[in-house]
């Protein structure tokens, strides 16, 4: 089914585009603190979501997108995005078991390992990492999780999260 | 259920594989300088997505001041007014600086230092709190160099640390790795101003207890270090206080150039112009 893994990459490529310019559409002071990771959630749900499709290389390159935006350290965030992918991926059997509150529990550790990752690769050469950069970020996500998920259930590609890849996966 | 099992060991080592990979990169980026022009035309290929990210700002910001005709009127009134106080101000500078430059030669100093600028906009801010860094429009095509200091309309800013063909990164005085010579203006009193990822507030740091140095004192660039041109606006002392047990003054100062919210910026050049020289420009 070739023309519906088009439509599907369609639409991811446009979610990661969206995620990529909130994650770099400047905020005022330090709320800049509290931004939600949306690059690494919209890496999560699509990883979760097709399994098949997309998988440790997706979140590399996502994450290497990040970097290159970012402008500093290069491979940094690929590194992070793509052991994130890992605990997802070796998590996923289990994660569509949840509802949306313990997900959105799930999206916060993983967002945390994801800070606490990033803080220990910025130790190369600097060490002002604050403990509200770790959990702000993490908060942030956890509570943007659900209403984010169920956004993008609502793409054409659509069905529900939790069961649709319980079959894909099993193919 | 095959894949339960036969997959996941592919997947640690895909994984491991990758982060290599990135590591490598990371290691490569942060210790050498290989990766120099492969990051020149990186940064401009992020330039159209970085203003696209900075378009709702800008519409926020034309909205705002086009939305009401009266609030538009006042602020052109409050700008004719302040473009006569510095007509003024001027005539008055003309005066000054022929008078300074006959002290300058009774002192026997051969040069003077002038200044030129050149007109800027931000086209992107970077997404890492912990890098205040942003990309301005102007590169080597505008004979902008490494270590060219940035002003806004109220005081210095940054300065530039990387240069592209058409754009260049500017490192802001409020990152933490950024430390920038001043003084004060009432006494000439040295010290350096240090950032600490916080935009509204720059830190003195090493100021000793019995140093002369009060809430309101305007704090100029020196010039010291020869990075920044010296005499520019760098910020106003907001608090200074003595902390038990601590041999040196917490004093924490609040910058004059709206760090987080200028769009149009200058960039300062300066040029050394013998005496000779200069008397016929003037």
């Amino acid at each position: 089914m070739p023309d519906k893994n088009y439509s599907l990459y369609f639409y991811s490529t446009i979610s990661l585009f969206m995620a990529l310019l909130l994650q770099i559409t400047p905020v005022f002071g330090s709320t800049v603190y509290w931004r939600p990771q949306f690059l690494l959630l919209v890496v999560s749900y699509w990883l979760l979501k097709k399994q098949r499709q997309y998988g440790i290389a997706f979140a590399w390159l996502a994450g290497m997108l990040l970097d290159i935006f970012s402008g500093q350290m290069l491979g940094r965030y690929a590194i992070t995005f793509s052991f994130c992918a890992y605990i997802l991926i070796l998590l996923n059997k289990r994660f569509y078991h949840f509802g949306l509150l313990p997900q959105a529990f799930l999206v916060f550790l993983l967002v945390l390992l994801n800070q606490l990752l990033l803080a220990s690769i910025s130790l190369l050469y600097r060490t002002d990492w604050s403990i509200v950069m770790l959990i702000a970020p993490a908060i942030t996500s956890a509570l943007i999780w659900p209403p984010l998920s169920l956004l993008m259930n609502r793409l054409p590609k659509g069905g529900r999260l939790n069961q649709d890849n319980l079959f894909e996966n099993q193919g | 259920m095959r894949n339960l099992f036969s997959s996941s060991p592919s997947y640690a080592r895909r994984m491991l594989f990758l982060s290599v990979i990135a590591g490598v990169l990371l290691l490569v980026d942060t210790t050498t300088q290989w990766l120099k022009p492969a990051r020149s035309w990186i940064a401009e290929l992020t330039i159209p997505i970085f203003s696209v990210a900075l378009l709702p700002r800008w519409v926020n910001e034309t909205v705002n001041e086009f939305a009401d005709a009266a609030n538009l009127k006042e602020k052109s009134k409050l700008q004719e007014v302040e473009l006569l106080i510095l007509k003024g101000r001027l005539q008055r500078m003309a005066d000054l600086s022929a008078e300074n430059s006959r002290l300058r030669t009774l002192l026997n100093a051969t040069e003077i230092l002038q200044h030129s600028v050149l007109v800027a906009e931000l086209t992107g801010v970077s997404p890492d709190p912990l890098s205040h860094t942003i990309i301005i429009n102007r590169g080597k095509d505008y004979k902008v160099f490494e270590g060219q200091a940035v002003l806004d309309a109220d005081g210095l800013m940054g300065q530039v640390i990387e240069v592209y063909s058409t754009s260049s990164k500017v490192l802001l005085i409020s990152d933490s790795s950024h430390a920038l010579p001043v003084q004060v203006l009432r006494n000439g009193m040295r010290s350096i101003a240090e950032g600490y990822g916080d935009f509204r507030h720059l830190a003195l740091r090493y100021v000793s207890t019995i140093a002369d140095i009060k809430v309101g004192d305007q704090l100029v660039s020196s010039g010291l270090g020869g990075r920044y041109p010296a005499g520019y606006p760098v910020g106003i002392v907001a608090s200074v206080d003595t902390i038990s047990g601590n041999p040196y003054l917490a004093v924490d100062i609040k910058p004059s150039a709206q760090i987080d919210q200028s769009r149009y910026l200058l960039l300062v050049s300066q040029t050394v112009e013998k005496f000779g020289a200069s008397k016929n420009a003037r």
